[in-house]
């Protein structure tokens, strides 16, 4: 228990940052931002494997396509 | 040197990593120990100097090394002209001093700096030029962080200017109540639902409202949210795309009785119009005043007179809005050393904020050595039924020497002023008016300037 309070402590420390120090950033303002960084973190993932999602789609569109001529 | 507790500026409490300091009319800010890492990190950037070299932020020169009993290091400010603060500006200046946090912020960011803030009091005007004054503000960038201030830049500058844009309410006296701003809860509750669901109101304003009420007690998901990692190019398209839409804001519109007060019909031919600026200008060139206030400046026509003969600055005040929006164009497209604020004389700011004395009144930032008040006195005497002595004595208050203006009965605008109202004003006589002059200061001069006997009487006041 008292490990745990040390270790939740010692993140407290670690995660806040130093800008937050002195007004209240407001919880509606840290959840749309928590929010946006979802949204931008999704999009950099999608484009980050973007290659290979547009290799699948392209191969399953290129079948299709050898399908259709036959 | 030694600053003492006494000469703290009441309004630099909120960031305790430093604290204003006024003595001897200059500036000065120590800084703890705490915020040196960030304080140097700054300096030693070349955010500093762009910022300072593009008059975006003021200079300040390093006064003491830290000292040894309390680690502080002691920075001189240059010095603001005359403090203003959000109330007393229009629609047009709040934006500009919104689009200049946003600015400022932008090439922080690109200096790996942000800012710890987003107060509208760390703007300042020089004349029509928005400028931002804490270096207190700007700390180290570490991407993924948040951007701390996006609720406090929201309440102070996007919430009033929405609230003006979409109301046609000025938000001076919103602002004026509460030095936090205008929050998203009052401004939502406002809105009609049109307005609340419209893309970027939603976006800006309704979602962060409606997720605070979500997350009331649910600290579980404020916790996971906070933690996520903002890119800094998610930070910059927040801050660009609210600079875009503040940029294309205006006030919803509406006309007022003096907007074109001086383009259409009033009470002057020209020539009569010629000699009041004469006037104006032989005072000006007489007195020599380095700041003159302009009370009633109206679109800023005197000022920009009193300008052309030699004053260094003016510092315009009127109620009118749109008088000062046009008179705030006329400062920034003729690049004119001239302020104009909003202010009612019959209820001038006050000294308020916490202990009540952490925004001054306007008569304690009283810097004027010259005031014109054209046009004035009749407003406050018959429009406000403010004693004619009191209303004397306290113009007399503020400038040593002064050029006023009386309205005699007869006058067009005065009967305007009389028109659905008994007349209670027996005492408003120019006898009277001069009488009242004589209480507090000497006449030096008097200059009929209409037919109607308007009157331009010179005073200066008694040591």
């Amino acid at each position: 228990m008292k490990l745990r309070l040390v270790f939740a402590l010692a993140m407290i420390a670690v995660l806040s940052n130093p800008a937050f120090a002195y007004i209240d950033p407001g919880t509606g303002s840290l959840l749309l931002q928590g929010l946006l960084a979802l949204i931008v973190g999704a999009l950099a993932t999608i484009k980050l494997y973007w290659k290979s999602i547009s290799d699948v789609v392209a191969r399953l569109f290129g079948r299709r396509q050898r399908s259709d001529r036959k | 040197m030694t600053l003492r507790a006494t000469e703290g500026e009441e309004g630099s409490f909120r960031d305790p990593r430093g604290r204003v300091y006024s003595h001897d009319g200059r500036i000065f800010r120590a800084i703890a120990p705490k915020a040196l890492g960030d304080y140097r990190w700054l300096m030693d950037s070349r955010l500093y100097s762009r910022l300072v070299g593009k008059r975006w932020l003021t200079a300040a020169v390093e006064i003491e090394t830290p000292s040894t009993q309390t680690g502080s290091l002691v920075i001189e400010h240059e010095r603001i002209p005359f403090v203003s603060y959000p109330y007393e500006w229009t629609f047009s200046q709040l934006k500009a001093a919104a689009v200049h946090q946003l600015d400022v912020h932008l090439e922080a960011l690109d200096h790996g700096v942000t800012l710890s803030d987003a107060s509208a009091y760390n703007v300042q005007f020089i004349d029509a030029n928005p400028i931002f004054i804490d270096v207190l503000s700007f700390v180290r960038y570490q991407e993924g962080m948040f951007w701390a201030a996006h609720r406090q830049f929201c309440e102070h500058y996007l919430h009033p200017l929405l609230f003006t844009a979409k109301f046609g309410i000025p938000f001076n006296n919103w602002l004026r109540s509460n030095m936090e701003g205008l929050t998203g809860q009052d401004l939502v509750r406002l809105l009609p639902l049109h307005r609340k669901l419209s893309f970027r109101t939603f976006l800006n304003v309704t979602l962060p409202c409606w997720l605070q009420q979500f997350s009331f007690n649910n600290d579980a998901a404020v916790q996971r949210a906070s933690s996520r990692y903002l890119s800094k190019a998610a930070l910059v398209f927040m801050l660009t795309s609210l600079r875009d839409w503040i940029l294309a804001m205006n006030p919803k519109s509406g006309t007022t009785t003096w907007g074109r007060y001086y383009e259409t019909g009033h009470n002057y031919s020209g020539v009569e119009a010629e000699v009041k600026h004469r006037i104006v200008s032989e005072f000006i060139a007489c007195r020599a005043p380095r700041t003159v206030w302009d009370m009633g400046c109206n679109t800023g026509i005197f000022s920009e007179t009193a300008l052309a003969a030699g004053a260094r600055r003016v510092i315009g005040f009127d109620f009118d809005q749109m008088a000062l929006e046009g008179a705030y164009r006329r400062a920034k497209e003729k690049k004119l050393a001239f302020l104009p604020l909003f202010q009612d004389a019959a209820n001038p700011s006050p000294d308020h904020g916490w202990n009540g004395a952490e925004r001054k009144s306007l008569f304690s930032r009283n810097n004027a050595d010259a005031l014109i008040a054209l046009a004035f006195e009749h407003h406050l005497a018959i429009g406000r039924n403010i004693p004619l002595d009191q209303l004397v004595a306290w113009l007399v208050s503020l400038a040593p020497v002064g050029l006023v203006e009386f309205i005699p009965r007869g006058d067009s605008n005065l009967d305007r002023l009389l028109r659905h109202r008994e007349d209670i004003f027996e005492n408003y006589t120019e006898a009277n008016f001069r009488s009242a002059i004589e209480d507090v200061a000497q006449v030096d001069r008097v200059d009929v300037v209409s037919t109607s006997g308007r009157k331009l009487y010179w005073y200066s006041r008694r040591a």
